[in-house]
């Protein structure tokens, strides 16, 4: 049996069955079966694509330019596991803080009414979105898995109805509304170009087209769409305040999975149909640029805990799209060992962060907490290394791999983009630093023991766990990349495994 | 609580019976003509308002959002039945009957699915406008399940 549509039907199926479901106990069960399940799917179809393979499904066997196709070539593989692993340890870190909630400062981990309100099928429903963003081959499937994403993110977002989540959460449904609008126009524009709406067809069709204005215009639309949802500078302002309001695990899920799919989009928009719009590319390019050090800078200025990794994770967003955006494959590889990076190293920082505001509260100013938990210090010492890209960190490899394809490429905006890229690296540095003096350093006297939950502790063990093991595999990871990018260059199997035989443009 | 004006009582009966008759007339002309389960289920929702203000109480005897999940499930189990027997997802069969009386008719299991969209969309409408007549529902609701489960 094909396996291509089961991380949708997954996490469709198990959400309706929670909505169903009365007691949290059993919620939590069928949650976590849920996503263990799912994450073995990806991991199923991450392993047979990594050989090359490209697996295809027609919904209804309707073929290619007509019905939608959903695709898994090496990239949506390398996604769906990510998304399969974060996806698991939040469903853990929510099911798990609520059976043991923590004595004082409850706020940041689920609480019981949030939960009761459905907060598990929510994430399901998320998770569904996001997989689905992965999968689909076609644009206006896309915007369809985006608003499931979005809808079930904005019920995230907002459950709890606490003021800062009801006065963030409305920048953050008005900037999405509008760019969905964005979307469907530069959606509808691409259908009266190409009369097709399949990413494979347009793909082709466009080798036909030859040059032309107003693909131009739809690449740079459908690239503003992506960039508000990855947070690009000047797109992402939304960010920075909305994403620590929600629960502490929800907000660890937003910020390392839902701007990757923003970011994710615009990889595999402009590798499959637009690799030929440099223009549109060039704009993206010094976006990313400026939001490197814009996220960076915004990293030292904060003092609460989630507020400060929000920005460092706007940063990193930047770092991933200048790898995808200069226009090298080994830069396109080098991004795509940063997001495996990125998303590992930004999801432990903020369960990290969680247990943190557990103990103290927002503000990371209250000095002295390494005596007293050691572990929790080791933990951020090594995520924060690793965001900032110290050797031998995995940060260190995606960034010096950025770096020198950078370089490699040369012209003044890539140089000026590599500077910048190793500005922000410090600034980063200097970020971890200020927290590590703030929270970790200095007299424990003041300090109060506070029972954390076991299960958090050990979910965010396990998030630090694979951010050093992504540097002990890093070779092998980083050669996965390439291959994956060298399949992208093209896209040739994409196309013939789509698309009927014949209608791809043979060599 | 004070009733409703007896004309609109009167009247609200025969076009509520009306409306679901409808209803059901677009859920099955959806297969080939426009119609189909979500418009169905906004007319069976609008049904189901004109009842709730005709009869100042609620429409359906059981918690209105339980429809979604169910619906959900319907749309999505019609879609993996194929996928088991070997057919790709959301494949529909379809074939015709001679009935007697009524003539030839075509069948075809997307109406499941349709069934499940129309669950969806009636169950969500009816649900909004529950919550908005009863606005302290919201909060009691939570409090139930908050409380109720103990631990």
């Amino acid at each position: 049996m094909n396996l291509v549509a089961w991380p949708l039907l997954i996490p469709l199926v198990s959400a309706a069955v929670l909505l169903l479901l009365r007691g949290r106990r059993i919620r939590g069960v069928v949650a976590v079966a849920a996503a263990l399940g799912t994450l073995a799917v990806d991991v199923a179809i991450g392993v047979r694509t990594f050989t090359g393979e490209v697996l295809v499904v027609q919904m209804a066997g309707w073929p290619a330019p007509y019905g939608i196709s959903l695709v898994a070539d090496g990239l949506t593989g390398l996604v769906l596991i990510l998304s399969g692993v974060i996806g698991l340890l939040t469903v853990l870190f929510l099911a798990i803080s609520l059976r043991h909630p923590p004595r004082r400062g409850t706020g940041p981990l689920l609480n019981r009414a949030r939960e009761a309100f459905g907060a598990q099928a929510l994430l399901q429903f998320l998770l569904m979105g996001v997989n689905m963003s992965f999968l689909t081959g076609d644009l206006f499937n896309l915007f369809v898995a985006f608003e499931v994403m979005l809808v079930a993110s904005y019920g995230l977002l907002l459950l709890g109805g606490e003021l800062p989540q009801l006065r963030e959460g409305i920048k953050y449904v008005v900037i999405n509304l509008v760019a969905s609008a964005l979307f469907v126009v530069a959606a509808g524009m691409a259908y009266g170009l190409f009369g097709t709406l399949n990413m494979a067809d347009i793909a082709t069709r466009l080798e036909i087209h030859g040059p032309d204005p107003r693909v131009g215009l739809i690449a740079l639309m459908i690239g503003l769409v992506f960039a508000t949802k990855a947070a690009l500078f000047p797109l992402g302002f939304w960010l920075p305040n909305s994403y620590p309001v929600p629960t502490a695990g929800v907000s660890a899920f937003f910020a390392a999975l839902l701007t990757k799919v923003g970011a994710y989009s615009l990889i595999r928009t402009f590798t499959l149909m637009f690799p030929h719009e440099r223009d549109a590319q060039l704009i993206v390019l010094t976006l990313a640029g400026i939001t490197m050090l814009i996220g960076a800078l915004g990293a030292i200025t904060r003092r609460r805990w989630r507020h400060t990794l929000a920005f460092a994770n706007v940063a990193s967003i930047g770092y991933l799209v200048v790898g995808a955006f200069m226009g090298t494959s080994s830069g396109l590889s080098a991004a795509l060992f940063y997001l495996i990076h990125s998303v590992l190293v930004v999801f432990a920082l903020f369960l990290i962060a969680a247990l943190a505001e557990c103990i103290a509260g927002e503000s990371y100013r209250a000095e002295g907490h390494l005596d007293v938990y050691p572990w929790l210090g080791v933990a951020f010492f090594v995520a924060a290394l690793a965001l900032a890209g110290v050797p031998p960190s995995s940060g260190f490899i995606g960034k010096f791999g950025l770096v020198r394809s950078l370089l490699e490429a040369g012209g003044t905006l890539r140089v000026a983009v590599a500077v910048s890229a190793l500005v922000a690296g410090f600034c980063l540095l200097y970020a971890g630093m200020q927290i590590w003096r703030g929270f970790f350093w200095g007299a424990s006297d003041a300090v109060h023991r506070v029972h954390l939950p076991r299960g958090a502790t050990s979910v965010t063990g396990v998030a630090v766990v694979l951010v050093l093991a992504l540097a002990v595999f890093g070779g092998p990871i980083f050669g996965a990349a390439e291959r994956v990018a060298e399949q992208l260059d093209g896209n040739r199997d994409y196309l013939e495994a789509v698309l009927p035989a014949g209608q791809v443009r043979g060599e | 609580m004070r009733l409703p004006d007896i004309f609109f009582r009167t009247v609200a009966t025969p076009v509520i019976f009306a409306l679901a008759v409808l209803g059901f007339h677009f859920f099955l002309r959806g297969h080939n003509a426009p119609g189909g389960g979500f418009v169905a289920g906004l007319i069976v929702a609008t049904a189901a308002l004109l009842a709730r203000m005709a009869r100042a109480r609620r429409l359906l005897a059981f918690r209105s959002e339980t429809l979604v999940p169910l619906g959900l499930l319907v749309a999505v189990i019609t879609g993996i039945v194929p996928m088991l027997l070997g057919f790709p997802f959301l494949k529909s069969a379809f074939g015709h009957l001679d009935w007697p009386m009524v003539g030839e008719f075509e069948w075809a299991t997307a109406v499941l699915f349709d069934l499940g969209v129309f669950l969806v969309v009636s169950g969500t409408t009816v649900t909004i406008i529950d919550l908005l007549a009863e606005d302290d529902k919201l909060t009691r609701m939570g409090k139930d399940e908050a409380g109720g489960e103990g631990g």
